[in-house]
């Protein structure tokens, strides 16, 4: 550190800082949950897609999705996945980016994506299920 | 950002060379890191080969006959020379380990002295450790209680209670854990690190304590505790052979059973 730039705050109120947050358990346990729901939505929408583009190609992944069961699986995928991408991005940008003012407009920016993302996914299973 | 490079200032040089001495039996190299608060040089490696014949076992014993018979300036910490004090706790041949109860014979090729990584250097072998320590003070670790202890005796704890300490208790605030976290090394000023934290649950754990709501308050944030991602290089680390990552999983779960 530049001694011109060095604190004179005590050691121990910089560690004690603005206090806890009392928070982070959610974001903890959001990745978590998300990554279990990711295990079994994964493998149903990927057998699924492939043995039916396998059986019937274009038209096979059509008719699939048209399955109750297969949108529903679908975008719960979706949501999921999407869910846990920004969770993991958060964590790899509050490790390496400390400026908060650098990090905010980033994460904001990776949300903003995710849920266009999810709301583009829907309405393309909804098109497809509702066949119009 | 994260700082991948070292600072200009930071970069290591080539130091000085000190060959074996006449009629050395079992010569053996020391590269060991060098670094004066008191010019503006650089770091520096220098090159050290000693006669193991002329000292003890382990990595600490080299330093000292060093110090005593070639370099007094080499400085570094040292006390117990038995791994309970902490002091000497530096990385060797690549691990933070305790210099003291690290033996020389179990290093091959030169052996490489630096000091704890991602701290800042006060000299030589010697780590800043002022930062660490306050974190430690946020944990207050200290027994709480608001009942008063019998009047004729210590506070009592059952056998089963007393064996949850274990494994914690062991610990020496050597730091090596911490210096050897990617999280706190990315993070120190937040992130409270895995010695600071296997010290809190050490408290959490302790069925005298009453405190460990206020305890678990001040833990529960995305930087003091989530910081860690079970990366587990502190586990692998501990000289004293403890399991910080476990005992910030277990301090997770605390978390996780007072919500759901
Ligand atoms: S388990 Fe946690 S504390 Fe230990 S090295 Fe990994 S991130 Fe750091
Ligand atoms: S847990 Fe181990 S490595 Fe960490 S400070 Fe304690 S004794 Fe040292
Ligand atoms: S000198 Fe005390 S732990 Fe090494």
């Amino acid at each position: 550190m530049n001694e011109k730039t060095k604190s004179l705050r005590s050691p121990l109120g910089a560690a004690k800082g603005r206090g806890s947050a009392q928070s982070g358990f959610e974001h903890w346990y959001i990745e978590r949950i998300s990554a279990l729901i990711l295990l079994p939505t994964t493998a149903y929408v990927l057998i699924g897609f492939l043995d039916n583009v396998a059986k019937g190609g274009y038209s096979g992944a059509i008719y699939w999705l048209q399955s109750p069961l297969a949108a529903a699986f679908a975008i719960l995928f979706l949501f999921a996945g999407l869910r846990h991408l920004v969770c993991g991005l958060q964590v790899v940008m509050e490790d390496y980016i400390h400026l908060t003012t650098a990090r905010l407009p980033l994460l904001f920016a990776v949300k903003f994506g995710a849920v266009l993302l999810a709301i583009l996914g829907v309405l393309s299973i909804a098109k497809i299920y509702f066949a119009v | 950002m994260v700082e991948f490079l070292l600072p200009k200032n930071s970069k290591i040089i080539a130091g000085t060379e000190h060959p074996a001495p006449r009629d050395c039996k079992r010569p053996r190299t020391f590269k060991i890191y060098r670094f004066s608060p008191d010019d503006d040089k650089n770091p520096r490696v220098d090159t050290y080969t000693i006669d193991l014949d002329q000292c003890g076992p382990m990595v600490l014993d080299a330093l000292i006959h060093i110090k005593n018979t070639i370099d007094s300036t080499l400085t570094f910490r040292r006390s117990c020379r038995e791994g309970v004090c902490g002091s000497c706790a530096m990385n060797i041949d690549g691990t933070n380990t305790l210099a003291c109860t690290k033996p020389i014979a179990n290093i091959s090729g030169p052996v490489k002295v630096y000091p704890l990584p991602h701290m800042n250097v006060v000299k030589d072998l010697v780590p800043d450790m002022t930062e660490a320590y306050a974190q430690y003070a946020v944990v207050e670790p200290w027994l709480k209680s608001e009942t008063p202890p019998p009047s004729d005796r210590e506070r009592l704890q059952t056998p089963q209670d007393r064996a949850k300490l274990d494994g914690l208790y062991e610990c020496i605030l050597c730091f090596c854990c911490s210096a050897s976290c990617p999280s706190y090394w990315w993070n120190s000023d937040r992130y409270l690190g895995p010695a600071t934290l296997l010290q809190a649950y050490r408290w959490i754990a302790d069925s005298r304590d009453e405190a460990t709501g206020d305890r678990l308050d001040a833990l529960h944030d995305p930087f003091r505790l989530y910081r860690c991602h079970t990366i587990m290089n502190c586990t692998n680390t501990c000289p004293k052979g403890l399991n910080p990552a476990k005992a910030i999983a277990e301090t997770k779960k605390l978390v996780f059973f007072r919500q759901e």
